[in-house]
Order: C-alpha cells, then sequence, then structure tokens
C-alpha cells in the first residue's frame, strides 16, 4: 500500500531519471517508453509511484494509437492494490469510454467495486476466476489481504473468525499461522465469542475505540490566542 | 514619442517664430534705412547708422536663436529615440528555453522602431470622452452562459453553444460581414484610446492602464462594437509606433471580444493561438519592461485555457465540418495542441520561479505577495504574475482533462488556506477554490471541499453587491450557483453542517433544500410495498445527484486530434460522459448507506440481526454495507493519513453495534476569543467619549 519508491540497487538510476522526468517535464510524448518500462519496474520490484502512472495515463489520453492494453491492466491492478487510496478512480478517469468496456477492464471495474463495497468473499471468487488478470503482479494478493484488515480495523472490536477468514480469504491451518504472526508482531488477542467460535480482538485505535478519539474540537489555535495578548497585557 | 513630440512641437515653433522676426528685421533694416537717409537732417547718419546696426543685430540674434532651436529640436527627437529604445516595450533577445517547445511554436520576435515625429503632431489629450457608465447588458449572447433549468432535460442537453444561436463557421464570418465591419476604420475614440493606453503602458502607470482596461474598453465595446470586432490591429498600429508587444496585447483583446460578442471562424481561432504563442515568448525569452495590472494578466491566462478548452469542444463536433475546414485543422494541427497549452503554462511557471519566490516568501526574503506581485523596484511583474496565475491555469487544464490529482499538485505551491496574489483578482480567487473543490470532490476528499466551498461562498454574498457594475458579474454569479450545487453533493456524501457557516446554509437550504432532503430520504416506513418505495426514492436521488453534477461540473474536453479517415462523429460530449459516469458508480456505492446511516442516527446499540431484519437484508450484506460506511467515512486526505469524516460513527463488538456518541462539540474557546476582542473595543469607545466630555 505504499507509496514511497525506494529505488533498488540496480535500478537507481533508471527510477531516478523517470520521477525526474516526470517532474520537469511530463508533457511530453517522448517520455512515453520511459514511463512504460517504468510501470513494468513497478510491477516488477514491488514499488508504486501514482505521479509517473497519472503522467503515462495521461499521455496515452493525448495520443490514443499508442495505448498498450497490458500497460493499463498492469497500472489499474497496482492502484487496486494501492487501497483504501482512491488511486484506481484516478486511473480510471483518464481512461476512454470505450476502452473500458473491454477485458480485462471490465473484470478490473468488477473487482474494485467489490473492494469498494466490502464485497471481499464475491472479490475473492471473482480474483479466482480471473488469475491471469491479478497474477501478472506479484503482491497482489498481500496487498488486497492489508486492505481486507485495514477495513475490518476501522469497523470491528472484536471480529468473529469466519468474517476474517472469508475477508482475507485464508482458511484452516493457513489462517492459524497467520493469526500467530499477527498476535505476535500486532498484538491481536484472540478471544472467545458468544456464538462459540474464535473472536479475534484486533489492536484498539482511534476509529474503533471512540474513547481514544482526541476530541480536538475545542482546541483553540495559538495564533487565535495571540491577538488577544495586547489586550491582556 | 508624444512626449519628445510636445517638446519639438514647441521648439519646431519658438524656430519658426525666430525666423518670423528676423526676416522682418532683415526687411525692415534694409527698406527703412533708406528713409532715414532722405531725412536730411546733421545727425541723419549716425542715426542712419544705428539703425543699421540695430536692425543687422537684431536679424543675427533672431537667426542665431532659430539656428540653435533647430538643432536642439534634432537633437531631442534623438534622444527621444534613444530613450523609447530603452525605456519601452523592450525585448532583448536571449536563449531558447530550456524545456521542449513543440518546434512549429517557436517564433522569432523582431523589434521595429519608428523613427521621426510629424510636425506640429497634435496630442489629442482632451479627446477623452466622458464615458457614460453604460448598463451591463445582461444579454443570453454571451456565450458562456448555460441556463440551468429544474428538469432532468437540463442534464440531457449538455451542449456546449458558442453562441446564443447555433454558428458555425460560415455564418459567423457571414454575420461578421453582414454587420458592415470595416476593419481599417478607426473612431476617434479609439484612436485615443490606443494612444493613451500606450502610454500608460511605456510610463508603468498601473492603476491607469487597470480604469482603461476595465472600465474604458468595456464601455467602447458596449457603445461601439456590440456586434463587431474592434479595428484590426494595422489599422491602429501607426499610433502607436508600430510597437510590437503592445500589438499583441492589442491582439489578445481584440481576440477576446470576439470570442465574449460573436463567434470565431476556423481561420481567427487559429490566429488567436499564433498571438499567444508569441505573446507568451515575448514574456519567456527577454526582458519585458512593463508592469500590467492583475486583472489584465489573469485574464489573459483565463482566457487562454478557455480558448482551448472552447477549441477542443468545436474540434470534437466533425458532423457538420465541411472540406475547407477539415483541410484547415489537418493543415494547422499544431494550433491549441494540448502539449503546447501545457507545455506553455509549464515554461511560465518555470522561467518565472514563482515556486521558488513563493518559497523563499514564507522565510521572508522575498517579498512578492505583500506587494500584491507588483515589482516596486522598477521590474517588471509581468512574468512572475504570469507563472503564478499559470498554476491556476494548469490546475483548470487538468481539471478538464479528468486528472484531478496532478491539478492539485500543480495549485500545491499556493496557500489557499490564507490570503495571496490569487485573491486580488476576484476572477482567479473564484476559478481556483471552484477547481479546487471539484477537485477535492472527485478525489473523495468531501471535508477539504466542503470547508473551501464555504469559506468562498461565504466571501461571495458578501461581497457580490461591490461587483455588481464590474463586466464578470454574470460569471461570478453563475460560479456562485455551481458551487453550491457542488457543495449540495459533498454534504449529501459527508454530512458535516458544523463545518458551514450559518449565511452559507440559509442559502444552501433555499436553493437546494428539498433535493438535498430527497437524496437522504429512506424509507422505514413500515406498510405498503417497502421495497419498491426505497427504489423508488434511490433512483429519484440518483436523478437529483445527475442533474446537480452535469450542472456544475466543468466543460470536460477530450484533448486528442480526432482521426480525419474515420466517418465523422460529434464526440465532444464523450468526456463529460465518462466523467458523471464514473461520478454516478460512486452515488451508487454511497446510496447503500442511506438506510445504515438513517438507523444509526436512532439507536445507540442494536444487533446485527435485528438491523438486517429492519433493512430487509441478511446478514452478511449487513455487515458489508457497515464495511462500505467505514470505509466511504475514512478518507485518505493529500497526505496519505486517514481522517473520518463521519457524522455517526459506530463499532462492532463481534455481533452487537454500538453507536458512538458525539455530543455536539460547543466551541467555547473561539466565542469567548470573538468577546474579549470585542469588548477590549467597547472600552475604548467609551474610553474616548469620557475624555472629550471631560474637556
Amino acid at each position: 500500500m505504499g507509496r514511497e519508491i525506494e529505488p533498488q540497487k540496480s535500478q537507481q538510476q533508471v527510477s531516478y531519471t523517470v520521477e525526474q522526468l516526470v517532474a520537469v517535464n511530463p508533457y511530453n510524448p517522448d517520455i512515453l517508453p520511459d514511463l512504460e518500462n517504468y510501470v513494468n519496474e513497478q510491477v516488477a520490484s514491488q514499488t508504486y509511484s501514482l505521479d509517473a502512472n497519472l503522467c503515462l495515463l495521461r499521455l496515452y489520453q493525448f495520443e490514443p494509437e499508442r495505448l498498450s492494453t497490458q500497460i493499463v491492466a498492469r497500472i489499474l491492478v497496482k492502484a487496486l492494490m494501492a487501497m483504501p487510496a482512491p488511486d484506481f478512480s484516478l486511473c480510471l478517469f483518464l481512461i476512454p469510454e470505450r476502452v473500458q468496456m473491454e477485458q480485462p477492464f471490465k473484470t478490473l471495474i468488477v473487482l474494485s467495486h467489490y473492494l469498494e463495497t466490502g464485497g471481499f468473499r464475491l472479490f475473492w471468487d471473482e480474483a479466482a476466476k480471473s488469475r491471469h488478470i491479478v497474477d501478472a503482479v506479484p503482491g497482489f494478493e498481500q496487498a488486497i489481504q492489508a486492505y481486507a484488515v485495514h477495513v475490518l480495523s476501522l469497523t470491528y472490536q472484536k471480529v468473529p473468525r469466519s468474517v476474517l477468514a472469508e475477508a482475507i480469504n485464508i482458511e484452516g491451518l493457513s489462517l492459524d499461522k497467520f493469526l500467530e504472526q499477527r498476535v505476535a508482531d500486532r498484538g491481536w488477542v484472540i478471544e472467545k465469542g458468544q456464538g462459540g467460535g474464535q473472536v479475534i480482538a484486533l489492536p484498539k485505535t482511534e476509529f474503533n475505540h471512540p474513547e481514544l478519539k482526541k476530541n480536538s474540537g475545542d482546541a483553540v489555535p495559538l495564533d487565535h490566542v495571540t491577538r488577544i495578548f495586547p489586550i491582556l497585557s | 514619442m508624444t512626449e519628445s513630440s510636445d517638446i519639438t512641437g514647441g521648439v519646431r515653433c519658438l524656430y519658426i517664430l525666430n525666423i518670423i522676426f528676423a526676416i522682418i528685421f532683415g526687411l525692415l533694416a534694409l527698406l527703412l534705412g533708406s528713409t532715414l537717409l532722405t531725412l536730411g537732417s546733421s545727425c541723419s547718419v549716425p542715426l542712419f547708422w544705428c539703425y543699421e546696426i540695430a536692425a543687422w543685430g537684431l536679424v543675427i540674434l533672431y537667426g542665431g536663436t532659430a539656428f540653435f532651436l533647430r538643432r536642439k529640436a534634432a537633437v531631442i527627437i534623438d534622444e527621444g529615440d534613444q530613450g523609447s529604445r530603452n525605456l519601452g516595450l523592450e525585448m532583448l533577445e536571449a536563449n531558447t528555453l530550456a524545456v521542449a517547445v513543440t518546434p512549429d511554436v517557436e517564433r522569432r520576435v523582431t523589434f521595429k522602431s519608428w523613427m521621426g515625429s510629424s510636425l506640429l503632431s497634435s496630442d489629442d489629450e482632451d479627446e477623452l470622452d466622458t464615458f457614460v457608465d453604460a448598463p451591463y447588458r445582461t444579454n443570453a449572447s454571451a456565450n458562456r452562459q448555460r441556463v440551468y433549468s429544474e428538469s432532468r432535460a437540463m442534464a440531457a442537453n449538455y451542449e456546449y453553444d458558442e453562441a446564443a444561436g447555433h454558428y458555425d463557421d460560415q455564418a459567423a464570418a457571414l454575420r461578421q460581414q453582414e454587420v458592415g465591419y470595416d476593419p481599417n476604420f478607426v473612431p476617434d475614440s479609439v484612436k485615443s484610446f490606443v494612444v493613451h493606453l500606450y502610454r500608460h503602458i511605456r510610463e508603468k502607470n498601473v492603476y491607469e492602464i487597470h480604469q482603461m482596461y476595465e472600465t474604458s474598453f468595456q464601455t467602447l465595446s458596449e457603445r461601439l462594437f456590440k456586434d463587431t470586432p474592434w479595428p484590426s490591429v494595422d489599422a491602429v498600429v501607426h499610433y502607436v509606433d508600430n510597437d510590437h508587444v503592445f500589438c499583441l496585447l492589442y491582439r489578445e483583446m481584440w481576440f477576446r471580444h470576439l470570442y465574449a460578442r460573436l463567434s470565431p471562424t476556423l481561420k481567427q481561432r487559429i490566429d488567436s493561438w499564433d498571438n499567444y504563442c508569441s505573446l507568451f515568448q515575448v514574456v519567456l525569452h527577454g526582458v519585458v519592461n512593463m508592469q500590467l495590472p492583475n486583472q489584465w494578466l489573469w485574464d489573459m491566462v483565463d482566457e487562454f485555457v478557455y480558448q482551448f478548452q472552447s477549441f477542443c469542444q468545436y474540434r470534437a463536433k466533425m458532423k457538420n465540418k465541411t472540406e475547407q475546414e477539415i483541410a484547415l485543422l489537418r493543415q494547422f494541427d499544431q494550433a491549441w495542441n494540448v502539449y503546447g497549452v501545457l507545455n506553455f503554462l509549464q515554461a511560465l511557471v518555470e522561467k518565472s520561479a514563482i515556486i521558488q519566490i513563493l518559497e523563499q516568501e514564507k522565510q521572508g526574503i522575498e517579498q512578492f505577495t505583500a506587494t500584491d506581485g507588483y515589482d516596486y523596484s522598477g521590474g517588471s511583474n509581468v512574468l512572475k504574475v504570469l507563472g503564478y496565475f499559470s498554476m491556476i491555469g494548469l490546475l483548470r487544464v487538468h481539471c478538464l482533462l479528468g486528472d484531478y490529482h496532478t491539478g492539485l499538485k500543480c495549485l500545491h505551491p499556493i496557500d489557499i488556506s490564507q490570503q495571496g496574489v490569487y485573491t486580488s483578482v476576484i476572477g482567479s480567487h473564484i476559478a481556483t477554490i471552484y477547481h479546487y473543490g471539484f477537485a477535492s470532490l472527485m478525489l473523495r476528499r468531501y471535508v477539504d471541499g466542503i470547508r473551501e466551498f464555504n469559506k468562498i461562498l461565504l466571501y461571495i454574498y458578501k461581497t457580490k453587491q461591490y461587483h455588481q457594475k464590474s463586466p464578470q458579474y454574470e460569471q461570478i454569479l453563475k460560479k456562485n450557483e455551481q458551487m453550491y450545487a457542488l457543495l449540495a453533493i459533498c454534504l449529501s456524501f459527508c454530512p458535516q453542517m458544523k463545518l458551514v457557516d450559518e449565511a452559507v446554509n440559509a442559502q444552501l437550504r433555499e436553493k437546494y433544500g428539498e433535493k438535498m432532503g430527497k437524496l437522504q430520504r429512506y424509507d422505514d416506513e413500515a406498510y405498503g410495498d417497502k421495497l419498491s418505495r426505497r427504489q423508488r426514492y434511490a433512483d429519484e436521488a440518483f436523478g437529483i445527484y445527475d442533474e446537480l453534477f452535469s450542472y456544475a461540473c466543468p466543460k470536460f474536453i477530450t484533448p486528442s486530434a480526432p482521426s480525419f479517415d474515420e466517418p465523422l462523429v460529434n464526440y465532444n460530449q464523450d468526456a463529460y460522459r465518462l466523467q458523471l459516469k464514473l461520478f454516478l458508480s460512486e452515488v451508487r456505492q454511497q446510496e447503500l448507506l442511506v438506510g445504515a446511516r438513517t438507523f444509526l442516527k436512532v439507536y445507540s446499540t442494536i444487533s446485527l440481526g435485528k438491523l438486517a431484519n429492519y433493512l430487509d437484508v441478511d446478514e452478511s450484506t449487513l455487515r458489508m454495507t457497515l464495511m462500505t460506511y467505514k470505509h466511504k467515512t475514512h478518507a485518505v486526505d493529500s497526505d496519505g493519513k486517514i481522517i473520518s469524516n463521519a457524522d455517526v460513527d459506530f463499532y462492532i463488538d463481534d455481533d452487537m453495534i454500538r453507536v458512538v456518541n458525539s455530543k455536539p462539540v460547543k466551541r467555547y474557546g473561539d466565542f469567548f476569543l470573538r468577546q474579549i476582542v470585542k469588548l477590549e473595543g467597547v472600552i475604548n469607545d467609551v474610553d474616548r467619549i469620557k475624555v472629550e466630555s471631560a474637556n
């Protein structure tokens, strides 16, 4: 989900140059091949750069005959992995309608819809049917699982095991291993639920524990108070 | 040149006077001398000689004076020209741009100076008529108007009209001819307008330039050029010493007038593009030594982007194009090319180093905002301020293309939470906030959008009476309405009434209160056919979102050139349809939440099963809905952090939903601060009264 670009040692030169290009000279049709290579690089090295991808989509918009569906599909999958950020919609805004009506874009849009509306079961089913699209990008499953856990942490204080399993598409022994790891790393606690099954208590954040929410409603910023200093003195 | 022609005019006057006197005394010396000799008295000879000496002395005096005056006049002319070369609208040729600009767009700049002045050149100083303030015509022919109607038919009629009638190219050209437009006829008032404007620009009288630009230009257009263009630049060029830069500025105003009042032909659009290229090249390449009012500089950038948008819309209507037009389009494919437009704006931003200037200003090293962008040390404000406004121009272009993220990035150097140069011109203030708010809406940062819309709508509410006479009044009102619509949408997605000011809230209720009610309506009545009723409400809400969005959105464009080989169709609506479709899919997702929100407001604790029952869905769907609610109300802001903008919040404990009781927070701190300041003011007033009465 991270947006930071950690240039790999071997590719340090190239990614540095591409980022510079996007910052300094983005409205230039000649950088299109560089940007396409950069997308492939992002896929290979599991990095992500929204600005570069948007730049490329813009150039495709200016010259639709150079549009490469494979590259665009990869960009969209990368954007899905960046959830909960709205990157996927941002990319869709730049892709012409008639392109969006073709495969694999139709499937990707459906997948995005499921993710946006919390339909994880439906999402994993659909993803299983379209392995060829999502397997092209390594790290996809982990990213979506991270997003699922994020949404669950927003919503639940204590989540039933079945719901968790459905959301991250892991069952049985692998789920146990996953839970063990989380208990060790992130402080999850496994308890006994009311229905008899297991219930996982997720770490307390301000979103699922309202008492932790910092009440900034009545805070008075310092510069407002400085206005009355002359009066007070 | 008028100054030195003043001087030379006077000097020539004296010179001629002296010559006349010299001639008179010469004649006197020759003719009357003989009469003295014939007097025949004893002192006639010495008298004669005295007289002759005196007369010839005077002749020499006057002649000499005339001669020296003549030499002085010539020197002044020379010096005057030297002066105009140094102090005028000057351009030095500099290196080519570091940024790639498409080669067809490069123009060589030449500077012509006109030598010499006419004998006794008349200065039409007092011919400036007292311009009567003509009431601004609220005429539907202003082509940027789009009448808002309440029905869905409006949304279906998203048609971009160039003028009140559907003019195509030939009709436009014909119309211009019909009205009897003679491009070479220059009325006297235009002549003096041009001469004075040129002089003021030369002398850097920014206030006078602003007056002439805002008021005189509009009044003359109203009076003389309601349906015709202004006189062509070739007709006025010799009143302004053939000054190249002034010609570019004049043509810019000329085209702007044309776009506003008439419908431009394709050739005119292309010519306007050439003019902008030359103008920006001049600004980018050299030291343009003039100060122009911010209003004019903003209008340049605004008009540039507007004409680009207009051209893309025009080009996309391929169906009724004639062979001629298509040939022209093919030939001049560089005109209004999206790369050209973007690169010019980017070049202006970079060459002016405005980002560094703004950074340094925060550290106190530079002065930019404090002087409103003007340069009080004798330099020119044109490049800097154009660079500044180009950032807003880039935001606007990116919004038109649908790239909201990059648009906001381009605006990033400008801090919109504070006053700045962008607030110095009302047009730029509104354009900035409108596009910022719209981009925030599409990026799902509803809180940012609401906050900014609230500020600007309050500002307009308080200050719109001062702009009633201004030519931009209609535009201001239109944008005002559009922003209310966008605010209504944002508030429906993210009900945060405490962010909205009272005055703005009242206006919003008045305009969209009923519609907003319908958007949040959810039927929880237990009678009858609940599901079909709910479906009906949902469809109704869907329709309202469609209508509001279509009314308030910018006119999106398709930037790519058409392919002339395929069958000709109109594709000017494609961009808008795409953005609308994606917006509506977001609406569909948000509509799922209406029911949950209604119930959560009522209960403090409810089990999942019971709530699922009320909403007539099964438990797993309810879990999905609740997760969607959480996801949608926890937006990712510009720094990547998650912030909650939910008005009603909850958390789930196994299978119980516990709703968070959030009492509305009374902002005591702010209230006390305000009252303290007020009280202090009252005490000071009372003190003053006491002192006065004691005396």
